[in-house]
């Protein structure tokens, strides 16, 4: 009682916000139309509202036990108990709440990465659900809160207030956790900033291999984690008769930290001289260096979006405005790295990190306009649809090379570049990204039904997307073009010859092949389709649909594509109760000739005073490689779901599906295949029972070729320059191929009951298996790199990698009980259980195993095996 | 870990013995506050047509002819007539005196001794008996009315649809969805004026509410006044 | 470790036994049944105010026909105005006959729907139509089903086996529910395939915290006929959709949309962006495939790889990177951590070791995503 003061003025300070004195119209809302923040729920409770969940043991209907089914034949569940209600004040507002709290309990390991992914576990207090709603029945009035906390990182606040038909304002808070990694071991200290430097005990170029993986194997074990809190505010309602408008701002912030890389040149071709010595198998080189780095996560992303429609037509128009607006921003935009590892065996040359542009700040806008008008013929309907957006970014650029690890006064490597010229912004030829893509979409369709068995429709869809970028790699101190690979490592380690720098006029860099430019992809999207269909009779209907998707991308390996397919579909009731829902599509795809290397423009052959080599340029890549965006492609899919009523208290749904798609290359991807099958069972023989199982299985397979070049014929022959499969660059004895295999198993079984109206038991079981395997076919040795010739033999080499597992089985169980009407108890309880094996990190199973090489990793990996346990006792008191 | 999970199990223990000590406590306390212990609200939604043996209930009915006439046709109009009437209504009635939903002073006591197979034939040879022949009922009449077409201005439903354009019970269409128990609606031709008004009088002050159907009528006889009730019975007792 | 499920098991059936002995006890199974007994025809005062009234209020669903009354502009009008009775084609003659004559029968009905959003909202807000409409403004009139209950097509009726078409049965909800969300409906695969709105909502019960769904969460309703796709999200890596963060509907509009498949943007990339911002760039150096479509390289209903990709690293970018040098050579079981010949093109994260910034770089060096 004593809280009702304080919620009847909570309530009038609400209603006074809105007042809406406008009742007009009557509105309704979009949620489906904005993307994002529809569902507030967590792994204590995935659809946010188990606490209301309770069946009604009376049902629905004093005229039938059993529920009615949707249309296509899903059986409804039963209605749920409506909590209990208090009039709050004298007025005719009612009210009711719950708070569910409680304590929860994690065993086993629960450090295990997948176990936590995105459920922020603790021993801590927790708070289920914590509801509250009021609603006046003569206004129609309401107010709606429901919040969980699991811990700081993953919780939910939600507030709805409004008036039904009127209005509708939202606020909200929620932090989503997302665990990536918690078998973390950085090497670097720094973690989280954007500098990291290397722990003390190494000295860079000095401490071998071994020193370093020793300090390595003590470093201490981390989490890294990014979380995703965000917060908004909205209102939509009615603006007027027949007007309804929206305005929304949402503001997110993520934080954390996630796996990075940091290049510092090959490390794997330097694998000389060979047995005794470095190339014998397992004694790694000296050179190069990769640094798995971690990276900081600190973006805010602002989006503002707007809406205004028209539900009755203006003239008979129909019409629907958004806006949206998105600025994002990123607090910590670059990465320094020291880099353990010297790029040459040796003391420490002058590269001595590496950095990083992380994601520039950008901003986002979109305008659409939509309306729709109904035509006098054939019961029919013009919808057009306009849509305008642009993103951009206007960062300032870093300087080619960072001043901490290439000081002015010193030289890259052996090369007499002076890091002067490259360790500052001046050796930019602009200092800003100034990049902008601007898209542009029109859809219009016309839709008639001429008759009630016959509908068909014709739409015509243009999407156009402009790159308007244009940066020059283009160095005025030096007048260089290009740009210095890897932080400069590649010039210590190559020297002046791939330093990665064209200059018209210098001997030194007169002939080098390099990119000088970005290239700005930018593609146009034509789509006619035309389709219909027609009522056979009352429990047949068919569908044909054709498309013609013509696409006309720039700077890309075609100059149009044309997408062609054909769908057709049968949904039909003749199967006695069930519904059966078919479809198959056809699709061709074909193109303008397939040019293997079109960006000649931005390459500096291009560039005046390019002196071609007596060699002539490398073969960038083979003729025949098709990329399978641009490839020709053929592509069947199938899909049925039958679903059918058994009785009056179970359904069976059954789904077939597969597609083949083959992409008529032999270098690329090949194909693609999926044939899967879903059974699942729903059985509620009364309102306080309820048995939901499933099963599903799924295979998959993605076959591609490849082909490696003849590296001997680099640098040395004329050759060289052949792009042709089967020529002597790229001979067919290097041809290999690969092809992942995948197989997919998942079974569920939940079951639910009402034991009396004051114990309620969920117990549920899941199992996810999948099982992946990649072969691999090759020609001849030649498929592998020539370092390894001598190393490895066919034996060794096999045909395909261990195979990749994970395994989950969950069995989880929960228990409400009513104690009296107004407290009850909770208790939660979930056992996990899983395998997993990735052959990404096979061998890496201590901190020690994180350095081999020069090479220095942080993650782990998923740990392989788990078991976990969580258990959440609560107490739930409600009105 | 598993010495904490250990340590953490006497603490679920502790929770599982208060629920169950505390769900202990209510139920006596629930019971002890109803006494006299209200009678099980009769769910019929899931009843299925009955069958039983009509010769030998011709057999146990002379009890019951006492009121209701030999050919179950009522010696007076106080008693319903029971010849022709629906088995399943007729049983589930006789279940109801027995188990005290329904509440009659004859009739809970002559149904408190009949098992459920005498139950069952009882209503069946009840339902075998020939109906009282159809009377001369005025279809102009403001019971007619009601009795077809309702009254949707003061929200009255019309009474064919569950009994019958000629009050001799429903012939629903089969379509396969949950449908209500078509079996227990009564045939209401020729019952008299009087009980006609007993029964949507006891339907409208709730003190025939205890089943899903009277649940129904309940809804449906709090729309009708007095005058619709005489009305009615008017009408159905001619019809 | 290994004790541990054991001490689930015994936890478990401890709570299975506490839930035997409460269904055994017949005391308590009797109270179960006389408390439902005792609390219904007893309906709480709340239940009382929320449902359609049992006193008459000017029934005249059908007023619009009506020309003694007043046109509905001229009253102070209420949001609920515009839900006119509907026109039932399989029952043209039919007279609606107010809310409190279905409600007589259809008592539960009328108890249970009070705590919906659409009862809810004609019992507060139509002063013209008046609560009389809740029941037919959707179901059409209804005099022809009180007569005869069971005659097919008598109302609209939303369910399994009716006799109305989707078409009609949509045509009621898009009376008041036109345009916004729903602009492109018509021609949407979800109406072409005959889908009703009622195959997803249930405006007649409270079962969802919103959207007025026929399933608990909108996830549910979804995996209805897409079981295929959200078993996906079981996988090693997917969004958090089976941890209740995520909805399809974050990303897909099931009422119809003129991006396929259902997005709620004009591309695919303009949805991922959305919560993906800083993949948005643009970038000075663009990587063609991820601006094309983030599809190019991920499944984002689930995956059995890292990061939602659809192929384990290398093979994934040996798709088109068939470039001289590093990037056509096989890579082998030997090239594993634990191999003869450990390779940093195929350990950790393999290409994205070095390619790090494979999305788009801001640097002047980026432009093959090394910085």
């Amino acid at each position: 009682m004593l809280t009702r003061k304080p919620l009847s003025a909570c309530l009038a300070v609400l209603a006074g916000l809105a007042c809406a004195p406008v009742v007009w119209a009557q509105s309704d809302t979009s949620d489906t139309q904005r993307v994002g923040n529809m569902q507030f729920g967590n792994t204590l409770d995935p659809t946010g509202w188990a606490p209301f969940t309770t069946p009604d043991p009376m049902g629905m209907s004093y005229l039938h036990p059993d529920q009615l089914r949707t249309p296509t034949g899903a059986l409804y569940p039963y209605p749920a108990q409506a909590p209990d209600e208090a009039p709050l004040g004298k007025g005719d507002w009612t009210y009711s709440w719950l708070l569910q709290f409680g304590y929860i309990h994690t065993s086993g390991d629960r450090n295990a990465e997948f176990f936590q992914m995105y459920s922020d576990w603790r021993n801590a207090g927790a708070v289920g659900m914590l509801a509250f709603s009021a609603y006046n029945r003569k206004t129609g009035q309401y107010v709606e809160f429901r919040g969980s906390h699991v811990s700081d990182k993953d919780q939910y606040y939600r507030l709805r207030a409004g008036q039904y038909g009127s209005y509708r304002i939202e606020a909200f808070f929620r932090d989503i956790p997302h665990v990536l990694s918690t078998d973390a071991y950085p090497l670097w200290n720094g973690v989280g900033s954007t500098n990291l430097t290397l722990p003390p005990g190494i000295t860079p170029g000095v401490s071998s291999q071994a020193q370093i993986a020793a300090v390595e194997a003590q470093r201490p074990r981390r989490t890294l984690s990014v979380t995703r809190e965000s917060e908004g505010v909205s209102w939509e309602g009615a603006l007027g008769r027949d007007w309804i408008g929206y305005g929304g701002v949402t503001n997110e912030n993520r934080n954390g930290d996630r796996d990075w890389g940091g290049s510092m040149f090959f490390s794997y071709p330097f694998l000389s001289p060979g047995p005794g010595g470095i190339g014998t198998p397992s004694v790694p080189g000296v050179m190069g260096g990769q640094n798995e780095t971690v990276r900081p996560v600190d973006f805010t992303t602002t989006d503002i979006n707007l809406g205004l429609r028209n539900k009755a037509g203006a003239s008979g128009w129909l019409f629907n405005f958004t806006m949206t607006a998105s600025f994002f921003r990123d607090h910590k935009d670059y990465l320094d790295f020291t880099a353990p590892f010297g790029v040459l065996p040796g003391p420490a040359t002058s590269i001595t990190g590496g950095t990083f542009s992380l994601e520039p700040d950008n901003n986002y806008y979109n305008v659409r306009l939509e309306g729709s008008h109904a035509l006098k013929w054939w019961n029919g309907q013009f919808s057009a649809s306009a849509a305008y957006g642009s993103m951009r970014q206007n960062d300032t650029l870093q300087a080619p090379l960072n001043a901490m690890f290439c000081p002015s006064g010193q030289f890259i490597g052996t090369t007499g570049i002076p890091c002067s010229d490259w360790n500052t912004t001046a050796a930019l030829s602009q200092q800003n990204g100034d990049a902008r893509i601007d898209t542009g979409l029109v859809n219009l369709r016309l839709s008639f039904r001429p008759t009630a068995s016959f509908n068909w429709y014709a739409n015509v869809r243009w999407y156009g997307e402009n790159n308007m970028t244009r940066y020059t790699m283009y160095n005025p101190l030096t007048g260089q073009y290009g740009f210095l690979h890897e932080s400069g490592s590649q010039a210590v380690i190559i020297g002046n010859a791939e330093a990665g720098l064209f200059q018209a006029g210098n001997p030194l860099y007169e002939s080098y092949f390099t990119q000088f430019a970005n290239i700005p992809y930018s593609y146009n999207d034509r789509q006619g389709e035309l389709g219909g269909t027609y009522q056979l009779n009352n429990q047949n209907s068919l569908g044909l649909t054709y498309t013609l998707d013509h696409q006309t991308p720039q700077q890309r390996e075609r100059t149009y594509l044309n997408d062609q397919h054909i769908k057709l579909t049968w949904d039909s009731k003749s199967f006695g109760d069930s519904t059966l829902r078919f479809s198959y599509e056809y699709q061709k795809r074909t193109g303008g000739p397939y040019n293997a290397f079109p960006y000649m423009n931005w390459y500096s052959p291009s560039l005046p005073g390019y002196v071609q080599d007596a060699l002539g340029v490398v073969a960038y890549t083979v003729d025949q490689m098709y990329k399978y965006d641009m490839s020709n492609l053929k592509a069947t899919k199938l899909k049925a779901i039958l679903t059918t009523p058994l009785g009056n208290t179970a359904t069976l749904t059954t789904t077939v599906y597969g597609n083949r798609n083959h992409y008529g290359a032999d270098i690329g991807r090949q194909s693609v295949g999926t044939t899967g099958a879903d059974v699942s069972f729903d059985w509620t023989p009364s309102a306080t029972t309820t048995f939901n199982s499933y099963l599903s299985i799924e295979s998959s397979r993605i076959k591609q070729g490849n082909v490696a070049d003849n590296e001997a014929l680099i640098g040395t022959s004329p050759l060289q320059a052949d792009m042709e499969f089967g020529g002597p660059m790229y001979p067919y004895a290097n041809f290999w191929t690969a092809t992942d295999t995948e197989r997919d198993a998942n079974a569920g079984l939940t079951i639910s009951h009402v034991f009396t109206p004051r114990v309620k038991l969920d117990v549920g079981y899941n199992y996810t298996y999948s099982h992946g395997v990649n072969g691999y076919d090759y020609s001849s040795m030649g498929a592998i790199s020539p370092s390894y010739w001598n190393i490895l033999t066919t034996a060794d080499i096999g045909n395909s990698f261990p195979a990749n597992i994970y395994r989950l089985q969950t069995l989880s169980a929960n228990m409400n009980i009513a104690l009296t009407p107004r407290v009850g108890l909770r208790l939660y309880s979930q056992y996990e259980f899983g395998r997993f094996a990735d052959w990404h990190y096979t061998g890496f199973d201590s901190p020690g195993d994180l350095v081999i090489g020069n090479r220095v990793y942080t993650d782990l990996g998923p740990q392989t095996h788990w078991h976990a346990a969580v258990l959440g006792a609560f107490v739930t008191l409600k009105l | 870990m598993i010495r904490r999970f250990v340590a953490c199990l006497p603490m679920f223990l502790g929770a599982l013995v208060l629920a169950s000590a505390a769900a202990a406590q209510q139920a006596p306390a629930a019971a002890s506050s109803a006494a006299p212990k209200p009678p099980a609200f009769a769910d019929v939604r899931r009843q299925q047509p009955i069958s039983g043996d009509a010769k030998a209930g011709a057999g146990k009915a002379t009890v019951c002819g006492a009121c209701h006439g030999p050919q179950g046709i009522s010696i007076a109009p106080n008693f319903p007539n029971l010849a022709g009437q629906s088995a399943t209504y007729l049983y589930v009635q006789l279940k109801q005196f027995k188990q005290g939903q329904r509440n009659d002073p004859i009739m809970s006591g002559q149904a408190a001794t009949l098992s459920d197979a005498d139950m069952r034939d009882l209503a069946s040879y009840y339902a075998s008996l020939a109906p009282k022949p159809a009377g001369p009922a005025d279809e102009s009449s403001a019971g007619a009315r009601l009795y077809l077409a309702g009254d949707p201005a003061r929200g009255i439903p019309p009474c064919q649809g569950c009994h019958g354009v000629d009050a001799m019970g429903p012939r629903p269409e089969p379509d396969g969805k949950p449908s209500p128990p078509w079996a227990t609606f009564p045939h209401l031709r020729g019952q008299s004026s009087l009980y006609v008004g007993k029964a949507l009088g006891d339907f409208r002050s709730g003190a025939r509410a205890e089943s899903s159907n009277a649940r129904i009528m309940q809804g449906v006889a709090q729309t009708l006044g007095d005058d619709d009730i005489q009305a009615l019975g008017a009408y159905l007792s001619t019809r | 470790m290994r004790a541990l499920p054991l001490w689930v098991a015994v936890v478990l059936s401890l709570w299975l036994a506490l839930g035997g002995l409460l269904l055994m006890a017949p005391g308590a199974q009797a109270q179960s049944s006389a408390s439902t007994s005792a609390g219904s025809p007893a309906l709480s005062q709340s239940d009382i105010a929320r449902m359609l009234p049992s006193t008459d209020m000017g029934a005249n669903a059908a007023r619009n026909a009506d020309p003694h009354l007043q046109p509905v502009g001229d009253n102070p009008a209420t949001p609920f105005d515009a839900a006119r009775v509907p026109d039932n084609p399989l029952a043209p003659q039919a007279q609606a006959v107010g809310a409190k004559t279905c409600i007589a029968c259809h008592a539960l009905e009328n108890l249970q729907a009070s705590h919906s959003l659409h009862v809810a909202s004609f019992r507060a807000g139509a002063a013209n139509t008046g609560p009389q409409a809740a029941c037919e403004a959707c179901h059409g009139p209804g005099s022809d089903h009180a007569k005869n209950p069971t005659a097919k097509g008598s109302i609209i009726a939303f369910t399994h086996g009716s006799a109305s078409t989707a078409e009609t049965q949509t045509t009621v909800c898009l009376g008041c529910h036109v345009g916004g969300a729903r602009q492109h409906w018509l021609g949407s695969v979800h109406e072409a395939r005959g889908l009703s709105c009622t195959d997803c909502h249930n405006p007649m019960v409270r079962n969802s915290p919103e959207g007025v769904l026929a399933k608990s969460s909108i996830n549910q309703v979804c995996a209805t006929c897409h079981q295929d796709i959200l078993v996906k999200f079981n996988r090693r890596s997917h969004m958090p959709l089976p941890e209740g963060q995520m909805a399809c509907t974050d990303c897909h509009n099931p009422h119809g949309s003129i991006t396929k498949p259902l997005l709620k943007t004009d591309t695919v990339n303009e949805t991922c962006y959305t919560c993906h911002a800083e993949k948005r760039g643009p970038f000075v150096f663009e990587h063609a495939p991820v601006r094309e479509s983030c599809l190019n390289c991920h499944d984002p209903h689930g995956s059995n790889q890292q990061t939602l990709l659809v192929l384990p690293l290398p093979m994934l970018c040996q798709q088109c990177h068939t470039m001289n040098r590093h990037p056509n050579d096989l890579q082998t079981r030997q090239s594993m951590r634990n191999g003869l010949v450990p390779d940093e093109r195929l350990m950790g994260r393999s290409c994205l070791t070095c390619h790090t910034n494979i999305h788009g770089s801001n640097n002047p060096n980026g432009s093959m995503f090394h910085q």
